[in-house]
């Protein structure tokens, strides 16, 4: 551990593909703003941890047109980056949502992993805010001791912060996969170079969600392979990046990554009961209590409005007794308005159900079901939207419960689809 | 469902679920009314969704057709009813990018007696090269006291050939000479005939009648070692051309001699486990576990890259010939009282027929099918429920077109009814007005659904094709009970034999703790504890349970 | 008198058989022609069938949400709706070319124009197709679009849209076969011209209060979009 405070010398000046003990790489997509920071954290904390030479700073860029690498070169010293050439394909000028090549990114990335014999690498995104420096030794430190294959952040977040991620892929990426893995989604990350030879073979890169899922698939593929998974507490994440997608395209985008993912390990996820823990280093950062922005009433009205005009699209996925619930909840008021637990895990299964039995284009599916993360949002919010993060967690533990109760009900019907239609 | 590393696998026969299909019945893509390439390449996506993994394809060479294809007047090209080599190459290409894995037939024991072999053989002088491509004599003395295999049509081994003024030995038909091969340019001939097919993409192959390769005289001219060194050189010869494909060896014999030609995992990749067919029949129509018990302990062990091939029924007879004479009669008594539907030592009929077209008999011995060790044969049409014809002669009530819709020629061929190559079924249960593909397709609980879900879980279970055994020993002997295990997988089957609902307890002592999950509902049963385990099962029920581990 | 009316009738007889031997060839042409013709069209459809089967097209036109159309026409799958499309069509062509056989002047003169339609009918026919399979798709994923937007009047929106695919492929179709181009238009015009003036009559005088303040809620909400919420 060489702390000799100078921000470049833990950077190979020469950089060209020597080997490396770690590679660090920043992905981004229009970050000009925020590159910057990112890059001035990671140069220090590779620079605190590591010694000379060890570290290599890759650049993946998909496609910036604002100035993005230039603002990196500013910060980087032109010989030690290594910046990645950029796919074509959906890049140029298509106003596409998300950013389509990050999967070619994150393969290119992983490439270099082996081709370096690295160790270990980390993945940052360069939207991402109140990067410390600590975190590359943060996310590359279990690794390179040899305790975990992929880390994962655990970031602290508000109630209506990250939602989707807490209702839908937590509980279910938890239910199948059998690890409570928080956040599988993250574009932070880090892997080891085993677990990187393991998902360039899988056929995760290519396919017409994977753009916006990969993060998650690799996630998957690394739990389904039994590879060894830690967390590491990182504090609050802010995301620079405007939100580039409206609620139903980013819920089709991530909810569609996932549902992928699903047919991809039928094998495994069919045989796993319960759940294992897994470590966490660092404590989280309890947040305070805090309003947002986000009006629970407003949700309950969407609600109502998709119920109103969605009913018939909902019922080729979801089953009459469910339909029937919907309308009792539809029909609450505002102020009593409960998201039953059990019904919404039950949901989320059907709805990856019809996903797998392709019972309307895809599209249209995750999209509809976007009413209904409206009400669940709603529902948790009236619960815990003010409340400390020991009680959201208590909460989202519940949710966990009933998804892992409920997952029979997902294998049986997928084992046997004619039943209970 | 894609299912990654799967058709990569080298072992991927243990897992496979082959389904059988001859290319003439399957579907008319031409409308000449034999089925072909063309149609067959156009059923694959039906075939895909069935779930089955490989199709073992009968033979499709030029032939004669006097004994459905099995006297080959050409190994090297496709019978021109059945298409063109490029109909044959798309067919497989497409077959491969949907993951099913295709494997031909090797009939090598025999050819026709059309094949440019023989007729060359029969005018070649006697001694030369040419001639002894066949085995001739100038008596019917040679090889006395060999098993006459088609007893009800042939009445010796031995048929003299005018031309060639000598006998020429055929252990089947008599216009199937069998090649000799003690002459090493027939094995020559034939590895180049296996070159051919491998170069072309195919997977495997079935080796046709592989005990009567090579005879001697003074012996049964079945199981020689010298056979046995013709397949280790084949085998030699399939392993040159890297790993993945699969040699099936059909050697109707007893599990003993049949276990001969896995080698030491040098010959046979599999091969076929016959007794135990018609035992499983027998068990049913006894209600009672004894033979079907004693047909799987009596199986020798095999090497571990080997694995038994599974059937209920094929395009052949139901042959009795691997049971005892008490057995046979027994099965005759109880499976065709009608005489019709008896042919050389067996029963020419379908599985549905067999039954009595009971659903709950149809799904039972499928479920064990697919729970025996081994890896399970599908028969074509037998997914459906289709019957038979045993008034068409020979074995060919079970070989009539595939039943797709009730329309015209039950939509297997656009050709005139009068053109087709064999009637369908037209009878009032079987007929193709009622059993055929679509009308199942849009009804959920036809047998199609359920055996499509059964192939999809079976394949979720890897134990099934490479577990152990176990049987348990239940005091009701109308109730079959096996364990079976692979690493960590544990998996109880009970199957109920009889007719009627029985009880069963099972002493499952060793698994205290244990809980065991209904497979198809994924319904959780109470945990195992000290007493023995008790269940009901309903009339020809059964139950495969997951038994997880306590605490897990 | 007798031979006379004899001769009559015998000439009436003659004339007759000339009128039928002159007719008979055209009439064996005919016939020739419409058994030619529902062979092809049988043939046809076999054909337009087995490319489809081949191509998989009933998947994907359900896919494409074309179930809805397939499930409308009563026929089992897409295929088959294509090919009896095909079939019928092939058949009428015929019929109508083998009344130019039989040397009527009217049909012959009808069957001719309608020669010179055929490539235009099958645009019109594939334009209409294509329209309908976009309607399905586009007015639902505009009603799903419209919900997640919270928009009241999803349904409305939906139905709109359906219906402005489905006539704006009907009168490409029109258009295509040169029926009634200028009333087309002109009705076009006047429909829509109507739709905009009618929207405009009922905001400026019915709704006004309703739409100015809509438009107030619009002024004032940016504030709340400068903070979106993260959901992922």
């Amino acid at each position: 551990m060489a702390s000799t405070g100078s921000s470049s010398s833990a950077l190979e000046p020469d950089a060209s593909l020597r080997p490396a003990d770690l590679v660090v790489a920043v992905t981004s997509h229009n970050d000009a703003r925020s590159i910057g920071a990112v890059a001035r954290a990671i140069v220090e904390g590779a620079g605190r941890s590591f010694e000379s030479g060890a570290v290599r700073l890759l650049h993946a860029d998909t496609g910036s047109t604002d100035g993005t690498r230039e603002a990196l070169r500013e910060v980087i010293p032109a010989g030690s980056l290594v910046e990645l050439p950029h796919q074509g394909g959906f890049g140029g000028g298509m106003p596409y949502h998300g950013d389509p090549g990050r999967a070619h990114a994150l393969r290119q990335v992983l490439r270099v992993v082996q081709e370096t014999s690295a160790r270990a690498c980390v993945v940052v995104d360069a939207a991402v805010q109140g990067i410390t420096p600590e975190w590359v030794d943060q996310l590359a430190g279990p690794v390179l001791q040899g305790r975990a294959d992929y880390v994962a952040p655990y970031f602290s977040r508000h109630a209506w912060e990250g939602a989707l991620t807490r209702g839908i892929v937590y509980p279910f990426f938890r239910a199948l996969y059998g690890v409570r893995l928080r956040q599988p989604a993250a574009r932070e990350f880090g892997c080891s170079a085993r677990l990187a030879a393991h998902v360039l073979e899988q056929d995760i890169w290519e396919g017409e969600r994977s753009p916006a899922g990969v993060d998650l698939s690799l996630a998957a593929a690394a739990v389904c392979a039994d590879f060894r998974v830690h967390e590491v507490a990182l504090g609050a994440r802010g995301t620079a990046r405007a939100a580039q997608a409206d609620l139903g395209t980013t819920i089709a985008q991530v909810v569609g990554a996932l549902f992928a993912d699903v047919e991809r390990h039928v094998e495994v996820w069919q045989r796993i009961r319960g759940s294992t823990v897994v470590a966490v280093s660092g404590t989280p950062a309890a947040l305070g209590a805090a309003t947002s922005g986000v009006d629970p009433a407003a949700l309950v009205e969407s609600f109502r409005l998709g119920y109103r005009e969605l009913r018939e699209i909902w019922a080729r996925a979801l089953p009459p007794r469910v339909i029937v619930e919907l309308r009792k909840l539809a029909d609450t008021p505002a102020a009593a308005f409960r998201f039953d637990d059990r019904l919404w895990a039950g949901i989320v299964y059907d709805f990856a159900l019809a996903f797998a039995f392709r019972v309307m284009p895809h599209d249209h599916l995750l999209r509809s079901l976007t009413p209904l993360y409206s009400a669940w949002l709603a529902s948790l919010l009236l619960q815990v939207g003010h409340a400390a993060s020991a009680d959201l967690d208590a909460r989202v533990e519940q949710v966990c419960q009933a998804f892992e109760g409920e997952k029979r009900y997902l294998i049986s019907r997928w084992r046997w689809p004619e039943r209970r239609r | 469902m894609r299912r990654a590393g799967t058709s990569h696998d080298p072992r991927w026969y243990k897992d496979a679920v082959i389904y059988e299909v001859p290319v003439k019945s399957f579907y008319d893509g031409n409308g000449d009314g034999i089925g072909d390439f063309i149609g067959l390449e156009q059923k694959l996506d039906y075939l895909q969704k069935l779930g089955v993994t490989c199709l073992w394809v009968l033979p499709f060479f030029p032939s004669p057709l006097r004994d459905d294809g099995y006297d080959i007047a050409d190994y090297c090209t496709i019978n021109p009813s059945y298409g063109t080599i490029e109909d044959f190459k798309r067919f497989l290409k497409a077959a491969h990018d949907r993951g099913l894995k295709v494997i031909g037939e090797l009939v090598v024991n025999h050819t026709s007696d059309q094949h440019p072999w023989f007729q060359r053989a029969r005018h070649a002088p006697p001694g030369s090269p040419e001639r002894d491509y066949y085995v001739w004599s100038d008596t019917e003395e040679l090889y006395q006291g060999v098993r006459i295999i088609f007893v009800d049509t042939e009445r010796s081994n031995w048929t003299w050939d005018p031309v060639a003024k000598a006998y020429y030995y055929h252990r089947f038909f008599h216009h199937q000479p069998d090649l000799n091969f003690d002459n090493p340019a027939v094995m020559k001939e034939i590895l180049s005939v296996l070159d051919y097919w491998l170069d072309m993409g195919v997977d495997g192959f079935r080796l046709d009648a592989v005990p009567y390769l090579v005879k001697r005289d003074g012996t049964s001219c079945e199981n020689l070692p010298e056979t046995h060194a013709v397949i280790k050189a084949i085998r030699a010869h399939v392993d040159l051309r890297g790993p993945g494909k699969m040699l099936l060896a059909e050697a109707n014999q007893l599990p003993v001699d049949v276990r001969e030609y896995f080698g030491d995992g040098d010959e046979c990749h599999m091969a076929y486990h016959f007794p135990v067919m018609p035992r499983l029949f027998m068990g049913i129509h006894l209600e009672d576990r004894q033979p079907i018990v004693d047909a799987i302990e009596q199986t020798p062990p095999i090497p571990e890259s080997c694995q038994w091939a599974l059937f209920l029924r094929n395009h052949d007879e139901l042959t009795l010939e691997m049971v005892t004479d008490e057995e046979r009669d027994y099965m005759y008594l109880a499976y065709s009282q009608d005489p019709q539907a008896r042919i050389n030592a067996g029963i020419r009929r379908r599985l549905a027929p067999l039954v009595g077209n009971d659903r709950r008999q149809i799904e039972l011995l499928h479920g064990l099918l697919f729970s025996f060790p081994g890896t399970p044969i599908v028969y074509y049409g037998d997914e459906i429920g289709m019957g038979d014809n045993v008034y068409l002669g020979d074995r060919n009530g079970v070989r009539t077109p595939m039943q797709w819709t009730s329309d015209r020629n039950g939509g297997f061929s656009r050709a005139d009814p009068a053109r087709l190559y064999s009637p369908l079924i037209m009878d009032h249960v079987y007929g193709y007005q009622s059993v055929n593909v679509e009308a199942e397709e849009s009804d959920t609980a036809s047998l199609l659904y359920w055996m499509r879900n059964m192939i999809r879980l079976r394949r979720l279970f890897t134990v099934f094709g490479r577990g152990t055994i176990e049987f348990l020993a239940p005091s009701n002997r109308r109730v079959l009970a096996y364990l079976r295990r692979c690493k960590d997988d544990l998996i109880l089957c009970v199957a109920n034999l009889a007719g009627s609902v029985q009880p069963a307890e099972l002493d499952l002592g060793a698994l205290n703790g244990y809980v065991p999950v209904e497979m198809l509902g994924y319904t959780e049963f109470p945990a195992i504890g000290e007493l023995p385990y008790f269940l009901t099962l309903g009339p020809y029920g059964f139950y495969w349970f997951e038994l997880q581990r306590p605490g897990a | 008198m007798w031979t006379q009316v004899e001769a009559i009738l015998r000439q009436a007889m003659t004339r007759i058989a000339e009128h039928i031997a002159n007719a008979l060839p055209g009439v064996l042409v005919a016939l020739i022609l419409v058994v030619g013709a529902f062979l092809a069209a049988a043939a046809a459809r076999a054909l337009v069938v087995q490319a489809l089967r081949g191509l998989d097209f009933d998947r994907r036109a359900e896919h494409a949400g074309f179930g809805g159309l397939v499930d409308w026409s009563g026929l089992a799958n897409a295929s088959d709706a294509a090919g009896r499309v095909i079939y019928w069509a092939m058949l009428v062509l015929g019929l109508l070319l083998s009344m130019t056989a039989l040397n009527a002047t009217l049909p012959s003169q009808l069957a001719m124009s309608v020669f010179q339609y055929v490539p235009d009918l099958l645009a019109a026919l594939m334009i209409l197709v294509v329209g309908a399979v976009a309607a399905q798709f586009l007015s639902r994923s505009a009603l799903i679009g419209a919900v997640n937007m919270q928009l009241r009047a999803a349904r409305l929106f939906a139905m709109a849209v359906k219906w402005l695919v489905l006539l704006v492929a009907v009168a490409m179709a029109l258009d295509h076969l040169h029926i009634g181009r200028s009333i087309l238009l002109l009705a076009f015009g006047i429909l829509f011209g109507g739709v905009v003036l009618a929207a405009a009559l009922a905001v400026g005088l019915g709704a006004r209060d309703a739409v100015s303040r809509a438009l107030e809620r619009q002024m004032q909400e940016p504030e709340r979009r400068d903070e979106p919420v993260n959901h992922v």
